[in-house]
């Protein structure tokens, strides 16, 4: 777990992949912290992959995007590969409008995110066809 | 009733009937997570989209028209009362702190997505430039509404030493130790309108988004 003042932020492991969910504000301090258990799980774990979900993260600067980008490039200096996921259309085109580049492969959602890194999604047991959810709200508005 | 409520289901009343009216406020607040106690001039952005979606379930075309622009209107309306604000800029801290005052200005403005987002990211950007090139500085956010259209001036002033290599700066080529050196750069390119004053006796920027 890794924290400061109002911030905290896990690292779980997943078998041979390291998922780092990020959200809410990330100060300097927590940053710094941040890169450096990640990096330190990174060598002692021997994880082979890094996925950073930033689906909780409501902003991302020249600031942010640096950091993400060279705890990306440090991660695959030790071998794991790192994939980053969940950013939001209005953030991406942000970045993009501003001419920052992420230095990291990317991927939609967390799901596909694993997949890169070799996870195979098997539904056990799950009827697709039953698995329908129902959406209460839209059969009310009828 | 709350005022917000009733102002909303008169203006839904001019389109539907009023049962359906009350439909559609509640199927907002729902979405808008809001309880009935809650309601009041501040939720009014957050709202407004919310019962324009669901509105566009029983009311369409000229009719829809003239709803939107009557909702957009209570937005205007809203806006012009949001006042402009100041923040000195001294640690990170106070980077955290403008930008989620720009976020929160924004809000209150009606403005979502990719105008929150421009504003955010330059507010935190020049913020990042003050702490980082700097002893300190401020960083002032101006709403305007008149005339159209809506718009939030950011403002941000240091007395540090200026910019010395202000062309290559801006021209997204420097490279600083710390980040990408693309901040300025980035948020020129990200903003409506981008004027900069540098010099010995410190540096004045000013950036304005649309809304």
């Amino acid at each position: 777990m890794i924290r400061d003042a109002d911030n905290r932020i896990p690292a779980i492991r997943l078998r041979d992949v390291l998922l780092v969910p990020l959200q809410g504000e990330i100060g300097d301090e927590t940053a710094a912290q941040l890169s450096d258990d990640v990096l330190r799980l990174v060598q002692s774990s021997g994880v082979r992959g890094l996925v950073l979900d930033i689906t909780g993260l409501w902003m991302v600067d020249s600031h942010l995007c640096a950091l993400l980008s060279r705890l990306a490039a440090a991660a695959s200096l030790m071998g794991a590969r790192t994939v980053l996921c969940g950013m939001k259309s209005d953030i991406a085109l942000t970045l993009q409008t501003m001419g920052l580049d992420l230095a990291a492969a990317t991927a939609l959602t967390l799901e596909d995110a694993l997949a890169m890194l070799g996870f195979a999604v098997v539904h056990a047991g799950v009827d697709e066809e039953t698995e329908e959810p129902f959406d209460e709200d839209e059969e009310e508005m009828r | 009733m709350d005022p917000v409520s009733e102002r909303l289901l008169s203006i839904l009343g001019g389109h539907v009937s009023t049962i359906n009216a009350r439909l559609i406020l509640s199927r907002a607040l729902r979405e808008a997570r809001l309880g009935t106690d809650e309601i009041g001039e501040r939720a009014l952005p957050k709202l407004i989209p919310l019962v324009e979606r669901a509105a566009a379930l029983f009311v369409a075309g000229e009719s829809m028209g003239r709803l939107r622009a009557e909702l957009k209107r209570e937005i205007r309306d809203k806006a012009r009362k949001v006042a402009a604000c100041r923040l000195s800029v001294l640690s990170e801290r106070d980077v955290s702190e403008a930008r989620l005052l720009g976020r929160r200005m924004c809000e209150e403005m009606g403005a979502r997505g990719f105008s929150l987002q421009k504003i955010s990211t330059a507010v935190s950007e020049l913020a990042r430039n003050i702490i980082s090139y700097t002893s300190g500085g401020s960083i002032e956010l101006v709403p305007h509404v008149d005339p159209p259209p809506p718009r939030i001036v950011i403002r941000a002033s240091d007395s540090g030493p200026g910019i010395a290599n202000l062309e290559e700066v801006l021209s997204g080529r420097y490279r600083s130790k710390t980040g990408l050196g693309r901040g300025l750069a980035g948020t020129r390119r990200l903003v409506d309108r981008f004027d900069i004053k540098t010099g010995a006796d410190g540096t004045r920027i000013e950036a304005e988004v649309q809304l």
